[in-house]
């Protein structure tokens, strides 16, 4: 049965035809074989847009159906171990930055290879590197390397060095050392080389393209499925680094909604899938004894991911550029009823912009006493009604607070992942006196890049290490007038606060001085509160051990799960048959 | 069959006229109450998983569907009998344009076309708005079937007779065409409510309603996207499914009726 399932999956798919076919194909049992949905909407709806192209520095139209973890970085980052092993080396052996930060030397272990077999040296890095700075802003990570390069040069096969613009401790990790959705691809020079960069398809099977460092090879890529069998040359087995994946293929298919993939994950048809919201987690751990998560088959039914959410404003616009309204807003939200009632009980609060993992609670446990000081957290309407009297709102008739004759607004912009939350949150507003509601409408992006939204649900997605990346959010130089596209939403402004980012974005993570200007921003910010915190965000992914056991957990944490992002070789290399 | 389906339609406005009597609606909002409560005498028809009552929200919601229903096809028929009326009266050019446009709108799939133009509106969709989305394709039908009997009447004796005594074209549409034509406009606005809250539903269903309003089919929305088939919590999509049956027969039904007493021949068949 369970090899007639793979042969009929790569039966239908030699049918199919198309440009992407391959070759002769290895009949892989079931139980050897990983099976999920592609886990983006727009590039994977339907078909798998991208099916016939590999190349990883589009900025649209490309899945993370292979590129995301198949062009291996020089570390990987490892934010859920709690023992300080959070940097895993990769193809890099060590760097080293000069005293100023504006220099870097990077080693890189001796044979690595592609998978065509050319040698992975320095010269693919430094090319990858000038490839980008020469064709910014069309290729994504391209400005961020025309901002911050120099110049890359390789001293020999395994030495490079890298001289930036200006000061930045954190250039390697920022790049370099693939941890959730971050990390730039290297691709290999000698394919590369002479192609434009920005039409440059990387896909051809009877050359053997796309060519990777990575364990897999593409078997079949058609509209309908992209399908990796595993190859038994990979360099880290060669050299003795790491051994061979037990999975021998790797089949994703379209995307999901998620009534779908509950249903496959409760007939075994599928191993993992994207993220599932709380009830119907619950459904699949009730329906399959087999699967569970990261947390077992107990909440929250997941790990955190590196997004918290906090309820954003426009600060520009009234009646939330008054601090004070924010506050009174903030008085206004119960998060314990939020997480209760919205997520059932699987999720935790958030006082903070920050995720809560192991290496950020040496910067937040610091500023416990200034969340106190600032009551952030704290459910009182008896203190949101004093604000608002204070401000000169009364109730009206229907005990909405309103100023000459007009109410305050709360109408609460939000992505379709929020339907949990936003109903709860906007009749906890009503309940206090807002006269609150919430919209989903298709633009909703453009809505709160553009400050139409003047309130709206987002994730702070930022920092997974030290505090800078979600400090440097906030900072005013994102900050557009409403009609114009910003890159941030919040539209917040503090002189005193981009100062003290600035020299944190100068500051090494480890030294003591980070610290210091820490506190001093999140003084501000706190005292301020350009956005509300309310929840820490979850990745509630199910792990079917029907056929594939030792998945990432929090007693294990090896890594997360999330097979879009850009550390997932690290579970493929963890995973375990179940059967035999 | 007439009066069958006026005692179900009553039965349904009763049910929401009367209901906030003895219900507190506010129940109906998220919060309200303990969630994902199976019936019981206290909740008879449950509650969902934000915590609304659904016998609130039902109370709440029927109206506000059938309120969309009405306003759309209210909309809707009014301009069917305007165009109906002018193409099928006056005829040529005219008559081309109109049953032209008609004929080519009518092939295209109703349902794409509502949920492009509702997913095109930028702010909260609010009921009325609802209704309107719906109107913008409410009117086609209408048009179409007024202007087909209207061309055979403009024939009748009658007719010409008012034209031979002086009756301006007008008059003619309004004193004479238009009365003999109630009983068989009653039907088909009829016909057009009940196409207006099935459509609305099916576009609130896929999330294309107003969110923050406990419509039938926003309610169907929250079951879905909480997956209470799968869960098992049958009472959250089982009752806006029963109430959207009722309304849907009972206007079924009165529109059945109307056309045998305006269509003789059908009184016999049957």
């Amino acid at each position: 049965m369970k090899r007639w399932l793979s042969c009929l999956a790569v039966g239908m798919l030699l049918g199919c035809g198309g440009g992407g076919v391959g070759g002769e194909h290895k009949d892989i049992p079931r139980n050897r074989t990983l099976i999920m949905d592609c886990s983006n909407l727009q590039d994977c709806g339907g078909q798998i847009k991208d099916y016939n192209t590999f190349n990883p520095y589009l900025l649209i139209g490309k899945s993370n159906t292979g590129w995301n973890f198949l062009y291996e970085p020089l570390y990987f980052y490892n934010a859920y171990d709690n023992k300080g092993e959070n940097i895993i080396p990769w193809i890099a052996t060590g760097h080293e930055y000069n005293a100023d930060y504006t220099e870097v030397v990077i080693t890189i272990r001796e044979g690595v290879e592609w998978s065509d077999g050319q040698p992975w040296t320095v010269h693919d890095l430094v090319f990858t590197i000038n490839m980008l700075r020469d064709n910014a802003p069309e290729l994504a990570f391209s400005t961020d390397m025309e901002a911050w390069v120099k110049e890359a040069v390789a001293v020999d096969d395994l030495t490079a060095k890298i001289t930036l613009n200006k000061a930045n401790p954190r250039f390697v990790f920022s790049y370099f050392t693939h941890n959730f959705d971050n990390g730039i691809p290297i691709v290999p020079k000698h394919i590369w080389e002479g192609q434009d960069p920005n039409n440059f398809k990387n896909f051809d099977l009877a050359k053997g393209w796309p060519v990777v460092s990575g364990p897999y090879k593409i078997a079949i890529s058609v509209p309908e499925q992209r399908v990796w069998d595993l190859r038994d040359d990979w360099w880290a087995q060669k050299v003795g680094f790491r051994d061979m994946p037990k999975v021998e293929r790797i089949i994703y298919l379209t995307h999901m909604e998620e009534t779908k993939r509950v249903q496959n994950l409760i007939s075994n048809t599928m191993d993992t899938s994207l993220d599932i919201r709380p009830p119907n987690i619950r459904s699949i751990l009730d329906s399959n004894p087999n699967v569970s998560t990261w947390s077992g088959r107990e909440l929250p039914y997941g790990y955190l991911d590196w997004w918290p959410v906090c309820l954003g404003f426009n600060n520009l616009e009234p009646p939330f550029n008054d601090p004070e309204i924010r506050r009174a807003v903030n008085y206004a939200i119960d998060r314990d009823q939020l997480v209760a009632i919205g997520w059932q009980g699987a999720g935790t609060k958030s006082h903070l912009p920050l995720p809560d993992f192991p290496p950020m609670r040496k910067y937040t446990d610091q500023i416990q006493d200034l969340i106190e000081k600032y009551e952030i957290g704290v459910f009182d309407p008896a203190k949101s009604a004093a604000i608002m009297e204070r401000k000169g709102y009364a109730k009206d008739a229907e005990g909405f607070w309103a100023k000459d004759g007009e109410r305050i607004k709360i109408a609460i912009d939000i992505f379709d992942i929020f339907t949990d939350l936003a109903p709860v949150m906007a009749a906890q507003f009503k309940q206090v006196g807002f006269d609150a509601s919430f919209r989903m409408t298709s633009d909703v992006f453009s809505r709160m890049a553009q400050g139409v939204a003047r309130s709206f649900l987002m994730g702070n997605g930022g920092s997974v290490r030290d505090p800078y990346f979600t400090m440097r959010l906030y900072h005013s130089r994102f900050v557009q007038p409403t009609g114009t596209h910003a890159e941030r939403f919040w539209r917040w402004s503090n002189p005193e606060y981009d100062a003290l980012v600035d020299q944190m974005g100068q500051t090494a993570p480890d030294d003591p001085e980070l610290q210091r200007l820490f506190r001093e921003a999140m003084e501000i910010w706190l005292s301020e509160l350009p956005s509300i915190p309310i929840v820490q965000w979850y990745h509630r992914i199910p792990h079917n051990e029907t056929y594939w056991k030792n998945w990432p957990t929090a007693e294990n944490p090896y890594i997360n799960s999330a097979y879009w992002h850009n550390t997932w070789l690290l579970v493929l290399l963890g995973l375990e048959p179940a059967q035999g | 069959m007439l009066a069958a389906g006026i005692c179900m339609i009553l039965l349904v406005v009763l049910f929401g006229a009367l209901g906030p009597i003895f219900v507190d609606t506010d129940k109906a909002q998220p919060l309200a109450t303990t969630p994902r409560q199976e019936p019981s005498w206290e909740h008879p028809f449950g509650t969902d998983d934000a915590g609304r009552d659904l016998l609130a929200v039902m109370i709440v919601g029927v109206p506000l569907t059938m309120r969309i229903g009405l306003l759309a096809g209210t909309v809707g028929m009014s301009l069917g009998v305007f165009l109906g009326f002018t193409s099928g009266y006056m005829g040529g050019k005219i008559d081309t344009a109109i049953r032209g446009t008609v004929d080519t709108l009518l092939t295209v799939p109703g349902l794409v076309v509502l949920v492009s133009i509702a997913s095109t509106i930028r702010e909260e969709i609010s009921v009325n708005i609802m209704a309107l989305v719906v109107a913008s394709l409410a009117w086609m039908w209408p048009t179409r079937t007024i202007r087909s009997q209207v061309l055979t009447m403009r024939e009748r004796a009658y007719v010409q007779m008012a034209k031979l005594n002086g009756m301006n074209n007008r008059e003619i549409i309004w004193k004479e065409l238009f009365p003999n034509l109630l009983p068989y406009l009653a039907a088909n606005f009829t016909n057009a409510v009940n196409w207006a809250i099935l459509s609305s539903v099916g576009l609130e269903a896929l999330g294309l309603g107003p969110q923050n309003d406990p419509t039938l089919g926003m309610t169907i929305y929250w079951a879905i996207t909480f997956s209470a088939l799968i869960r098992g919590m049958w009472w959250w999509w089982a009752i806006p499914i029963f109430f959207i049956a009722l309304i849907f027969v009972g206007l079924l039904l009165i529109a059945a009726g109307l056309d045998e007493l305006a269509n003789p021949k059908q009184r016999k068949a049957v």
